[in-house]
This record gives structure tokens, sequence and C-alpha cells, in this order.
């Protein structure tokens, strides 16, 4: 299907231009090393979400590899989330051996080199044999604090010792206009992650236009989406915008059935969504759900009774973890409970399908055949996270 | 007489301990080293017993299932795990033009019921 409006974005956005884009971003060790100082080190990083935490000093630790650091977060008694470096005070060891989350038992966290433990504000609980130190001044033997802060119950970090903005100033209006959906809700979350061979941006790029779909996803979502966005919204570093249902098709019988008994899936057809959606959100009938990126690598897709999200941190110039998650309401009954696994394998097929490309985009571009790309209207997002990281790292 | 979670278990006695099996990861091994056959096979036999499966294990809540509703529940998601092979891949038993499958770590979140 063409766009109705040929142009429309470019026309809303004309700073951004509507030339071919450079391919240096995307290979260039140089280029990567500025986006981990000036983008990766100074913007505000989403870690885990609130329910992964729901006790006093239950903690995760999440791996930052473009930093060389791992981060604790940890819910403390006074029920505040605070982060540190996963790092001892002592001789610089890992405090916490695994990533993933756990629960310091009642003494706290204890380094297992030789047995420094920590409280859930940082403080040096313990130190064995102390008196053979030195005048060791307890007080400044803490855990190295990051900046930790909390949005609609996701936990972020911002690895900046004094970060310019606070979570809510840097998330702006992007933070007003995902506000109120119910996300602490969906307490059933299933998790795939990866390691892809290619720069961050060449993986969320693939998730950030729907002109692939009829492509891509010919298999998983036959007549399931069309390639036209709604309502594209730049809101400082990050943006936002709808993905619309397809006309048409009749689902096959398990398909169906899936679909009578919950309509809480991303494979659902022709079910006018908005009822959960916040204010700003999903108010045209086509609108299948919303793709909106906190900037710089957090995409957060909502829609009428679930929600997933994708991740993707850079390790180096040339590999990405990803993450992508769904996240479902408890089911009440069995039908809800199959419906949902339905839509989950459903669409990890189709990002089964979506990564299939990235490592071989990559690779390609590795060649040197080609100095630029071509983005059509439909790809405004991928031109303005383009725009958006060149103006950070030559500021 | 009104059927219940035995009488299914009974009717899909081949399959339940292929397919029965817990966690999707698992699900999604079996679906991957069974055939095209395999797949027709299994989702003819649940297809036309779906409804009624469900409406047996609504009579249970969903988070104090017994064991053999639980079964019987796998069962439905080994369903979910194989129909899009049947319905939209031509009945290829892995995901037609697609990243590997087996580098894709799967993980149910602890904070999850089922």
């Amino acid at each position: 299907m063409n766009a109705p409006n040929p142009g429309i974005w470019a026309k809303k956005f004309p700073d951004l231009g509507t030339g071919p884009v450079p391919v240096d971003p995307y290979l260039s060790p140089e280029y990567f090393e500025r986006e981990k100082e000036k983008v990766f080190k100074k913007c505000w990083l989403k870690v885990a979400r609130v329910e992964e935490l729901p006790q006093a000093r239950d903690y995760k630790v999440v791996p930052f590899e473009f930093a060389s650091a791992e981060i604790i977060v940890i819910r403390g008694e006074d029920d505040q989330i605070r982060g540190f470096y996963n790092t001892c005070s002592h001789r610089g060891n890992k405090v916490v051996w695994r990533t993933g989350t756990g629960h310091a038992r009642g003494g706290g966290l204890v380094c297992r080199f030789h047995g420094w433990t920590y409280g859930t504000q940082g403080e040096v609980r313990s130190v064995p044999e102390e008196g053979a130190f030195f005048d060791l001044d307890k007080e400044n033997c803490g855990l190295t604090p990051v900046a930790t802060d909390v949005w609609e119950g996701f936990v972020f970090v911002n690895l900046d010792p004094e970060p310019a903005q606070t979570l809510k100033e840097f998330l702006g209006a992007m933070g007003e206009r995902l506000a109120g959906f119910p996300y602490g809700t969906f307490t059933e979350a299933h998790t795939y992650r990866t390691v892809l061979n290619c720069n961050w941006k060449v993986a969320q790029d693939a998730f950030s236009e729907a002109y692939h779909v009829n492509t891509i996803h010919a298999g998983s979502f036959p007549d399931g989406f069309s390639t036209e966005l709604l309502d594209v919204q730049l809101l400082g570093p990050h943006h936002s915008c709808g993905v619309c249902q397809a006309e048409g098709g009749s689902p096959p019988p398990v398909a169906a059935l899936s679909h009578r008994f919950s309509t809480a899936s991303i494979a659902k057809r022709g079910e006018k969504s908005g009822s959960m959606l916040p204010p700003q959100v999903g108010n045209d009938p086509r609108h299948a759900f919303e793709l909106a990126v906190i900037f710089p690598n957090y995409l957060v897709h909502i829609l009428d009774g679930m929600y997933f999200t994708h991740q993707f941190t850079p390790i180096d110039v040339d590999h990405t973890l990803w993450e992508g998650i769904q996240y479902f309401a408890p089911p009440q009954d069995a039908g809800q409970r199959f419906s949902h696994e339905y839509g989950q394998v459903l669409q990890r097929n189709a990002w089964l399908e979506d990564t299939a490309t990235m490592e071989d985009t990559h690779a390609a571009l590795k060649s040197g055949a080609k100095s630029q790309m071509y983005l059509q209207d439909g790809e405004i997002l991928i031109r303005h996270l383009l725009h958006v990281v060149d103006a950070m790292i030559n500021a | 007489m009104t059927a219940t979670v035995a009488d299914y278990l009974k009717e899909l006695e081949p399959w339940v301990e292929t397919w029965g099996v817990m966690t999707q990861a698992e699900r999604e091994v079996t679906r991957r080293n069974a055939t095209s056959a395999d797949l027709q096979a299994f989702y003819d036999a649940m297809v036309p017993r779906m409804e009624g499966i469900i409406e047996v294990l609504n009579r249970y809540p969903i988070d104090a299932l017994p064991e053999n509703a639980r079964t019987l529940l796998n069962l439905t998601l080994a369903l979910a795990e194989i129909a899009p092979h049947v319905e939209f891949y031509n009945g290829a038993p892995g995901v037609p033009y697609a990243f590997e499958e087996e580098r894709f770590i799967s993980e149910r979140a602890h904070w999850t019921r089922l």
C-alpha cells in the first residue's frame, strides 16, 4: 500500500531534511566512542521494573559492558530503590557475582572475596578483621552510588556522576504522554534476549518503522499491519507514533480461538483500542499499538490489554545486547492463559523475523560498498534518532 | 455426560508425553525437533477439542490447577506454540526466514505465577 499522504512527516518536521543519511555512524569505532561518552554515559537508561524488586533487599545486577560496569539496583528498608556500582570498596571485586535478580539476606550484600558487607543504602556494615586495617574510615567506604530514579514503575539509572537533568526533566513531554497507562498491572512478564552482531542503531532502526511489515512479516502477520504511521511525535530526543492495523483477512482457526478468549494480544484483530491508553495516545480507530522510543535505546509499546518493550544496549560498535519483554495481566482463566501464549509466541516469531535482518545489514554495510542510506517518509524515526545522536556527540 | 479433564487426557494420551511439557522453552525445542506431519497430527487432535478443553479447565481457579489439569493446560499452550507453523508457515517446524531460534534466550520472570 502506498502512503496516502506522501511527505507528510517531512513537511511536519522540515529540520530533519529528506536526503540520504551517512553509514559511518553505524560502523565507525571513533563515532561509537563518542556515543559511549556523550550519549550512553549521560542519558537515563532503563534497568528494571519495580515489580522485579517487590521487597526490601531485593536487588538486580545489570551489565553495562560499554562502560565496563555493572550496576546493582536495590530496594531499601525505606522502600526507596537506589543504584550502586557492583565494585567492592576493599580491592574492587564484584560484590555480587552474577547478573539478574536476587535478595540480600539479613546482613546485606556480602562480597564473597573477603566478606565486606554493605547495607541497602550502600553503607559498609561490617569489615572482617577490621582492626587489621589502618585508620579505616568506614564512612567513606560505601559502594559508589549511581543516580537512580523511577518513572511509572520503570527504574532508570544515569552513569553521569552529576546528571544534567532529573529523570522527569529528561523524559519531559514523552513522560507525560505515556503516563497513566496501568503498567503495574501487567505482572506476567516473558523476556527474550540475545547478543546481536550488529551496531545498536542497526537493531533499533529495524524496530522503528513499519515499512518492513509486508515483506519481513509476511509469515507471522499476514494482513496484520499497514506500513502507515499515525501521529508521529518528536518530543525532545524521544519520539513516538502509532502503528496501524491492516484491513481485511480472516484469521485461521487457532488464531480466531485466541482472539475470542482474550483481546490482549498484538495479534488481535478488529478491536478498537483506547480504553486504557493515555488520553493523547491511540485516538485513531486504526491504531494497533503505540511505538514510543525513550532515547536513546528503550522502546515502549502500549496497547489495550498489554505492553511490550525492546532495549538495545551496545556492547561495542559491532555488538548489541537485545532484550524484548512482553507484559500481560495475570490470566483469569485457562482461555486467557492460552490466548496470551498464542499472542506471545506469534510475536516472538515476528521478532525472530525482525532480528534476521540485523546481522546481515551490519555485515553488508561493513563491506564499505555504500557510504549512505536512503530513508523514506515513513522512516522518520530513524532520521530523528541519527539527528539527535549526531547533535549530542558534536555538542 | 459431561467430559472431564481425565477424559480429554485419555483421548489425547499419544501426545501427552511429547507436548505436555511445562515451559515455553521446552515446547519450542519439541516443535523444532518435530516433523511437519507431527505438527499437523497434534494440531488435528487438539483443534476440534479446544472449546471443550477450555470449558473443563475453567472449572478450576487458574492459579490452583490440579496436576492433571495443568498437563491438559500445557497441551493447549503447545497448540499455541505450533499453530502458527500449521496455519501460517506451511507446516515448517522452524520459523521461516528467521534469526537462529536457539540463540533467543527465553525467560519467564520470577514474579509471574504460571
